[in-house]
């Protein structure tokens, strides 16, 4: 801001941060579930969105931004409908040997679309890899397209958020098992996410999201918290 | 205000030491404020603000810009630090030490002077605003008030109030970084 010196003590952060970006300089980011996730998308194609209306009383405009890839065009509405994201994963779940059991042919592609929490998740599959993404009252897209491999890890769930108005909608895509998925916004509340045909939905009154917690089938609880990697919390 | 250029996330993301830099010049009133009107120990203080932004720099790839502006994710990161300091008495200090940042020791007197540099600092851009913005941006982000009271004492919907914070931080983001750069 303005042009007044920093006084000393954030002067030698300054500093010291200065020192500590150049030696990082050379160093890429570490990679997460989602910088994985965007390697695996065969074509990506930036869109950038602009929603500007939102169904209810919340007015502000609601930007973001997204990639997508040749799933997208298929992914809804014109997806044929399975019963439920669950079969989709039984039909991809792991062998064992982290192959596929029975793959969709060619270019099939199935999905889902479900309505919870006053948003729809659209989910949608070809086999290899598993793209969902959130709209509220089909209208508004409240997050982009998010693509990841299957099967999906027990350890790093993929999620996405959206914000319309002064509301936070998640959605997460868990595999069998997952339990307890909890939301905690930045106004330090707890929503337990309700999971259902293999999506965790959670809506944030007030806040963004500030970490989400989980545990495994095998029990182990997991944290991933902004600037964090997901970490074990407990065995 | 015109457009932010170059933007909060493009400098996050930039890699150049000289970006960051300057996105914490951007922030580092607002970050310092929020954390010495909320830090259990006013001696932590300087500590949050130092971890939040090597937090912040160690993780500046998992940004991501749809969950909202960086200033929201760096006052994420600040109140997660604050929430951990309230439970252990101190600042976690793990992203300082990976990057080899060592902890800041300050004076009474130094701690005086940063409040009240960030002081004039949010005053001078909450000046910028339109009032009813600057006073709700003030009593939410600065003083924590619940929505429904700044709504009540402001004579406005809770909805009223909440625009009038969102466009406010909004229209404060443009103006620290044209007054910045």
């Amino acid at each position: 801001m303005p042009e007044t010196p920093l006084p000393p003590p954030l002067e030698r952060i300054r500093v010291q941060l200065h020192e500590a970006a150049t030696h990082l300089q050379s160093t890429p980011p570490r990679p997460t579930w989602r910088s994985r996730s965007s390697r695996l998308v065969a074509k990506p194609l930036p869109i950038a969105l602009i929603a500007t209306a939102f169904v209810g009383t919340a007015t502000a405009a609601v930007v973001v931004t997204t990639t997508t890839n040749s799933l997208d065009s298929r992914s809804r509405p014109d997806a044929p409908a399975v019963s439920s994201v669950l079969g989709i994963l039984d039909r991809f779940g792991s062998d064992g040997g982290g192959q596929a059991r029975r793959p969709l042919q060619g270019s099939q592609v199935r999905g889902l679309t479900t309505t919870r929490d006053g948003i729809q998740v659209d989910v949608a599959t070809d086999g290899q890899q598993l793209c969902f993404s959130g709209h509220s009252a089909g209208v508004t897209r409240l997050t982009g397209l998010d693509c990841v491999a299957l099967p999906i890890p027990a350890d790093a769930i993929p999620f996405s958020s959206g914000i319309a108005g002064s509301r936070t909608y998640l959605m997460a895509i868990v595999p069998d098992g997952t339990s307890r998925v909890v939301v905690t916004s930045t106004s330090g509340e707890e929503i337990v996410a309700q999971i259902d045909d293999n999506i965790a939905v959670a809506v944030l009154p007030e806040g963004g999201v500030a970490g989400l917690g989980w545990t495994t089938p095998d029990g182990r609880s997991f944290i991933q918290t902004p600037g964090e990697q997901a970490r074990i919390t407990s065995r | 205000m015109g457009e932010l250029s170059p933007t909060d996330a493009q400098l996050l993301a930039s890699g150049d030491p000289a970006d960051f830099e300057a996105l914490y010049l951007r922030h580092v009133d607002i970050v310092t404020a929020f954390v010495m009107r909320r830090v259990r120990h006013r001696e932590n203080a300087i500590d949050a603000v130092a971890e939040t932004f090597a937090r912040a720099l160690a993780a500046r790839g998992q940004y991501v810009a749809r969950r909202g502006p960086v200033v929201a994710w760096l006052l994420g990161i600040a109140r997660n630090l604050l929430a951990d300091e309230a439970r252990r008495e101190r600042v976690a200090d793990g992203a300082r030490r990976r990057l080899g940042m060592e902890r800041i020791s300050v004076t009474d007197e130094e701690l005086d002077a940063v409040d009240r540099h960030v002081e004039l600092s949010i005053d001078a851009a909450l000046s910028q605003l339109p009032s009813e913005q600057s006073h709700a941006v003030r009593r939410r982000v600065l003083f924590d008030e619940p929505y429904i009271v700044i709504a009540r004492q402001s004579g406005c919907s809770e909805q009223a109030a909440r625009q009038r914070v969102h466009r406010g931080l909004q229209n404060l983001r443009t103006y620290l970084a044209e007054a910045q750069i």
